[in-house]
């Protein structure tokens, strides 16, 4: 490639938006005077967008080669984490028309309570879009939910203006005192903070009974907290069943039961 | 803020290797790893800190970035970041580590710091000739837009001063995308043109090759 045809592509390029050919490319990795040309371009292109680093037209090419050169996620080797990921999907639709219908629109407390809490736990049991039951997490007496074992355990969350509470961890214990993750669950960041705005309902993705649940109660607690809290602190509280006074810092605790037949 | 650090169901997509999660993840930190690897980086040497200069060849830079965001991207890396870290600064390490190895494989040293003193992060900008290049385009990229028709001017206000993405400055000016995208298109063309007949390239790689203006 001459000089001159390396110049047409670079300005081609530039006016296009386009990437430099490969040839062209090849010839000002060699070619200083080209390369220098190619700089002072780019330069200008950078000066017009206003940008320091990469320009839009750069960063597109490199976005480009880097992912074609990412690797593709694996694909699970088990069956049960697909009914995990899949869960959400099959339950959405079902309740976010759940949470649709006249009255399901705020949370309200229910039960002993008479004031509204600024945080809540609406717990649903679905099979496939259908919303078989619902319950709200208490501070009080614990409501009871029945769910089957090949149903899913849907969560949505309240949080009201003002609230104090920044994190929720979400976690069942069954049997002896054997610990089932929902949110945050172990492989993840072990925090979930709410959004900074008051919201209704939010919704966190939904666990398959099935996958690690069996016949019996399973409690199901919402700790909210200030800070966020570890997967130890809330397993080792769990253990002690002093949960509120084992947890560090400021915490509220709010109980179901989900009962599994 | 720092998006992923901060965005917990992001954070959850980009481990599991979402394509839309990473692909978000690059569009936000690829400038500033751009910018980083354009300024350059202290590393520390036992008591010594050493400076890289930036780079400024516009290859090597995308080069760099490139291999920053293939290693960083690479399935154990991801399930390896500690979600806490900001991580900006977790892929302008990553970068650092390229550029030093790429230093080494060109058996380029980096410089010592005065005294052991170490420099503010500013003292890493470009250098003083750098500078008066870019305050040169700057000045005329203003003289250039300024000539622009109305049309690209409001273009080029919405895309390059505000900073908006084609849709959003399509909407903003009551046109569709594609209006805004070959309204762009022309105004780059017009750029290169006007570029080329200033001679602004042809004279700056003189005043580089000659060792400054007549």
């Amino acid at each position: 490639m001459t000089h001159d045809e390396a110049t047409q592509h670079m300005e081609e390029s530039l006016a296009e938006a386009l990437a430099l050919p490969q040839a062209c490319a090849a010839h000002v990795e060699e070619c200083a005077e080209c390369a220098q040309r190619w700089d002072r371009l780019c330069a200008a292109e950078r000066a017009l967008e206003g940008v320091e680093g990469l320009s839009a037209r750069a960063l597109a090419e490199v976005d480009a080669d880097v992912f074609s050169a990412v690797p593709q996620p694996r694909k699970p080797q088990a069956w049960w984490p697909r009914l995990v990921v899949a869960a959400p999907l099959l339950s959405a639709a079902g309740v976010l028309l759940w949470l649709s219908l006249p009255g399901n629109k705020s949370y309200q407390p229910r039960g002993a309570e008479s004031a509204a809490l600024p945080v809540g736990l609406r717990v649903m049991c679905l099979h496939g879009d259908a919303v078989l039951g619902e319950t709200l997490t208490s501070t009080g007496e614990a409501s009871v939910l029945h769910c089957g074992l090949e149903d899913v355990l849907a969560f949505a969350v309240t949080s009201q203006a003002g609230s104090p509470w920044r994190h929720v961890f979400v976690v069942g214990s069954q049997g002896q005192g054997e610990v089932r993750w929902y949110h945050p669950r172990p492989q993840d960041d072990a925090r979930v903070p709410l959004p900074e705005l008051p919201v209704t309902n939010h919704l966190l993705p939904s666990v398959r009974l099935a996958v690690n649940h069996q016949p019996g109660p399973a409690q199901v607690l919402a700790i909210f907290s200030e800070q966020p809290i570890s997967a130890e602190a809330v397993a080792a509280a769990l253990r002690g069943g002093r949960v509120e006074q084992s947890l560090p810092g400021p915490v509220l605790v709010q109980r179901a039961v989900v009962s599994i037949p | 803020m720092d998006l992923l650090t901060e965005d917990r169901r992001l954070l959850t997509a980009f481990r599991a290797g979402e394509h839309a999660a990473l692909r978000e993840v690059f569009q936000h930190y690829a400038p500033v790893v751009a910018r980083s690897v354009r300024r350059g980086v202290i590393i520390a040497r036992g008591t010594e800190m050493l400076r890289f200069r930036g780079l400024s060849e516009e290859m090597d830079v995308q080069r760099v970035v490139q291999d920053t965001f293939s290693r960083a991207f690479g399935d154990n890396a991801r399930q390896r970041f500690d979600g806490v870290t900001p991580y900006a600064a977790y892929l302008c390490r990553v970068a650092r580590n390229v550029m030093i190895k790429e230093a080494q494989q060109a058996q380029r040293t980096p410089q010592p710091t005065h005294s052991g003193e170490l420099p503010e992060l500013d003292s890493l900008g470009p250098s003083p000739e750098e500078l008066a290049q870019t305050a040169e385009l700057k000045t005329l990229v203003t003289h250039f837009v300024n000539g622009r028709p109305d049309d690209e001017q409001r273009v080029y206000q919405a895309r390059f001063q505000r900073g908006d993405s084609q849709e959003a400055a399509a909407a903003r000016l009551g046109v569709d995308r594609i209006t805004v995208r070959r309204t762009e298109s022309r105004l780059k063309a017009a750029f290169v043109r006007f570029l080329l007949r200033h001679q602004v390239i042809s004279r700056q790689q003189a005043e580089r090759q000659g060792g400054g203006p007549a």
